[in-house]
């Protein structure tokens, strides 16, 4: 698990007194590939057909503005990046973060009912996974490119699931609810 | 946070407004008034001659094949690959290029040597374009839906120029004289007096005909007695060009009108000063001549 000091001060600014964060990481920098692509690619064609094809000021604008607006998204998109983290607490799992835009999704340990985790091929290969969980009442939240997934659904459990419970038991009892038509949405 | 306008279009009201009756009647009377020369009696009398319901399409779907190329760029950029991929295969089915076919290849063609040259004598390029191209391999770990969308995104920007070169979107007035003309084609109308109108025939009975005459964009009643042939032809020549993919061998042209419309001048076009005054002294002679031709509808 990532320990992220710079964060941490960031972060404590919405953690309860008596909580403590246990895991503090930010999403997978697989998550960074496509800005990066979409940013070098932009800047290689714009740079090529600025040298190559274009003659007067009208072809350079159309050529460079979406060029400039593609690499100033990507670089956006990499500084909220850099300042999102998903949180998980003695008490509550948070979504801390954004560039322009802060905001702080948070819940409670003691309502999520199952944790799965998905992990692709792809995922495999770079190194991240899917986690998501079911809430009563509520659609699953899903938080994908999450590194360390193993290690991440097995703390995540353990913080779930204390002592003497285990998630199968739980899972199990969850797909009861749902035979009964009560339990949470898992699809 | 991403921004995608296509995104928030397709959540927000502004694109159900647009797609709703009340947009496409918005963009129809707005076409209307164009092909009416801004003269709302006139366009009143399109309508009410030509019916509501041809009125409303046929001034909204031509539109369509010049908005397509660019729609196709526009959805592609912001990372709509199916649809804006369908939106480029129906541009260069439908909407009219400067160059079609083989003269189409030969200018894709001369672009990538051109681009292929300059890449050479410049190969610090070839760099940056490792590390996108890295990228993008890179992306297909994520999934082929991702590597299409972002493969999208820089392909529409890659297209630009030649879009804008196929597509004369730089040239305006080509754009004007498509907007401005109607949907119905354009006839040579021949007068038992001996002049010859160019118009469009927005009804036609027993007793006389309705015409938009082409030049003027007033409405003129001929009595059928007057009225001594008719022949469809062009009124703009230039306005019709073929499509980059042409399916079929294109139908013979209609000839061309008698008048050049004022409206269809453009710098550079053929239809230049000595046009002009050609068509102004058609137009005198149709002045002359319409209190004897029949009532007309300013």
């Amino acid at each position: 698990m990532t320990r992220l000091p710079a964060g941490r001060t960031e972060i404590n600014r919405y953690l309860l007194p008596w909580e403590r964060s246990e895991i503090i990481i930010r999403r997978h920098p697989a998550v960074l590939v496509t800005p990066a692509a979409e940013a070098f690619g932009a800047l290689s064609v714009a740079l090529i057909l600025n040298g190559a094809l274009v003659t007067d000021l009208a072809q350079r604008l159309i050529v460079w503005i979406p060029a400039a607006f593609l690499i100033a998204q990507s670089t956006w998109t990499a500084a909220d990046w850099f300042l999102r983290f998903l949180v998980v607490t003695s008490g509550r799992v948070l979504f801390v973060g954004g560039l322009g835009r802060r905001t702080v999704q948070a819940t409670p340990l003691s309502e999520i009912k199952d944790l799965a985790l998905d992990r692709t091929a792809g995922g495999r290969l770079l190194g991240f996974g899917t986690l998501s969980f079911g809430l009563p009442g509520r659609t699953r939240v899903l938080c994908n490119f999450v590194p360390y997934p193993e290690q991440l659904y097995l703390a995540m459990c353990g913080l779930i699931y204390p002592s003497g419970v285990s998630a199968d038991d739980d899972h199990d009892e969850a797909s009861r609810d749902n035979n009964a038509g009560e339990g949470p949405d898992i699809g | 946070m991403r921004f995608d306008p296509v995104w928030r279009l397709q959540r927000s009201t502004t694109l159900a407004l647009i797609l709703s009756p009340a947009g496409i009647l918005v963009i129809a009377a707005g076409r209307l008034l164009i092909i009416a020369g801004y003269s709302p009696v006139t366009a009143s009398a399109i309508v009410t001659s030509d019916g509501y319901v041809n009125a409303l399409l046929g001034s909204v779907l031509p539109v369509i094949p010049l908005v397509m190329p660019y729609l196709a760029l526009v959805l592609l950029f912001f990372r709509r690959f199916l649809a804006g991929t369908l939106a480029a295969l129906t541009a260069a089915l439908i909407s009219p290029s400067r160059l079609g076919g083989h003269a189409a290849l030969q200018a894709a063609a001369d672009d990538l040597r051109r681009v292929g040259s300059w890449c050479t004598h410049h190969q610090w390029i070839l760099a940056l374009a490792t590390v996108a191209a890295i990228s993008l391999i890179a992306l297909v770990a994520l999934g082929l839906t991702a590597f299409a969308r972002t493969a999208g995104t820089i392909a529409a920007l890659a297209l630009t120029t030649y879009v804008a070169a196929m597509f004369p979107l730089q040239s305006a007035g080509y754009y004007q004289g498509l907007l401005r003309l109607p949907w119905m084609p354009a006839e040579d109308i021949t007068l038992t007096s001996g002049s010859t109108q160019t118009g469009y025939v927005l009804a036609d009975t027993n007793v006389s005909m309705k015409v938009l005459l082409s030049s003027t964009r007033a409405i003129v009643f001929y009595p059928n007695r007057q009225v001594a042939g008719q022949r469809i032809c062009t009124a703009d020549a230039e306005v019709a060009r073929p499509p980059l993919i042409r399916l079929a061998p294109a139908a013979p042209a209609a000839p061309a009108c008698a008048q050049v419309p004022l409206t269809s001048a453009r710098p550079g076009s053929p239809a230049g000063p000595a046009t002009r005054r050609a068509a102004a002294t058609l137009l005198v002679t149709a002045t002359a001549t319409r209190p004897a031709a029949g009532r007309v509808i300013r």
